[in-house]
């Protein structure tokens, strides 16, 4: 028949161990480890808020001036386009100049014409001849 | 060996030149504790030995900024629970492996460990214990072996003294069990 086994019958000990002399040797390669640190950890400390301060600045100078390039960028984008078409519009305008059209807003005293012109005109007689 | 507070040993190792005295004085006190409870945790001596180096590491690069709102102690070993924690967890993620294969993969550490001086019937104990959810295990370590009082499990852990009682009631049955059974 099998035995109930009573868990408080085992000692409240751990089965394990360790190899000889592991614990001065463990002391020794955590101090190892840390020597190489400490100057490291001690530069943190010392500069700890100095480093904060200036990682901030430059961080906001970054920031500052990468939106700068980036709107002056947009900006002379936007110009260089905007000349590009405006002057294809202009010379689309002088190739298809219209003056009968452009006539038409002037004010009426200062394009009619006189009776001697109208006549000059209609009868193909350029006005330069006359005044020769 | 000098007795300082917890108190002394902060003021202290704030000052540059003392730093190094103060912190070989916490490793004399508390190196073999924390190495026996992360070693209860990993069974393995070798995986033991780097958490247990990793933990005093991280003691000696943020003892500057402990605030002394707990005990020392129970800051190291909260270090300590945590460390062994990740170990388990990149071990799993390592081998894609789910928590019940970890335990099956300290099982074989523990058949294979040339470190383990247990009888027969210690070695069946500690299988049982491998088979308890981790957080059990834990608790039933500190409070059969180590024979911590659950208001000091509680600070370390962060879980109540009722849930704590719980959980070392809920483990000591599966132990039980588990060894009746086997």
């Amino acid at each position: 028949m099998k035995q109930n086994t009573d868990i408080e019958r085992f000692r409240h000990k751990s089965p394990f161990r360790v190899p000889e002399n592991y614990f001065p040797k463990l002391k020794r390669d955590i101090q190892f480890k840390t020597e190489n640190i400490g100057s490291v950890l001690e530069f943190k400390f010392l500069n700890y808020f100095n480093i904060k301060n200036l990682t901030s600045a430059l961080v906001s100078a970054c920031v500052i001036l990468i939106i700068y390039n980036y709107v002056n960028n947009s900006v002379s984008k936007f110009d260089n386009l905007d000349l590009e078409v405006y002057t294809q519009f202009i010379e689309f305008e002088i190739e298809n100049f219209d003056e009968e059209y452009f006539l038409e807003f002037l004010p009426e005293e200062e394009y009619a014409f006189t009776d001697e012109i109208e006549y000059l005109l209609e009868n193909d007689i350029y006005f330069n001849q006359i005044i020769n | 060996m000098n007795k300082y507070t917890d108190h002394d040993l902060l003021v202290m190792f704030k000052k540059t030149d003392k730093r190094n005295y103060v912190f070989n004085h916490i490793i004399n006190l508390y190196q073999e504790n924390i190495y026996w409870h992360i070693r209860k945790i990993l069974i393995s001596h070798d995986d033991s030995n780097d958490v247990c180096q990793d933990t005093f590491i991280k003691v000696y690069e943020n003892l500057h900024k402990f605030k002394g709102e707990s005990k020392i102690y129970t800051w190291i070993y909260k270090i300590a629970t945590n460390e062994s924690f990740s170990f388990l967890k990149k071990k799993k993620k390592f081998f894609f492996e789910s928590l019940d294969k970890v335990s099956s993969g300290l099982i074989a550490n523990l058949e294979s460990d040339k470190y383990f001086d247990g009888n027969d019937a210690e070695k069946k104990l500690q299988k049982a214990l491998l088979t308890l959810p981790i957080k059990q295990r834990i608790v039933f370590n500190m409070k059969y072996f180590d024979e911590m009082k659950y208001y000091q499990i509680s600070n370390i852990l962060g879980t109540s003294v009722g849930a704590l009682k719980a959980n070392y009631h809920h483990a000591k049955n599966k132990l039980q069990k588990y060894l009746n059974e086997n």
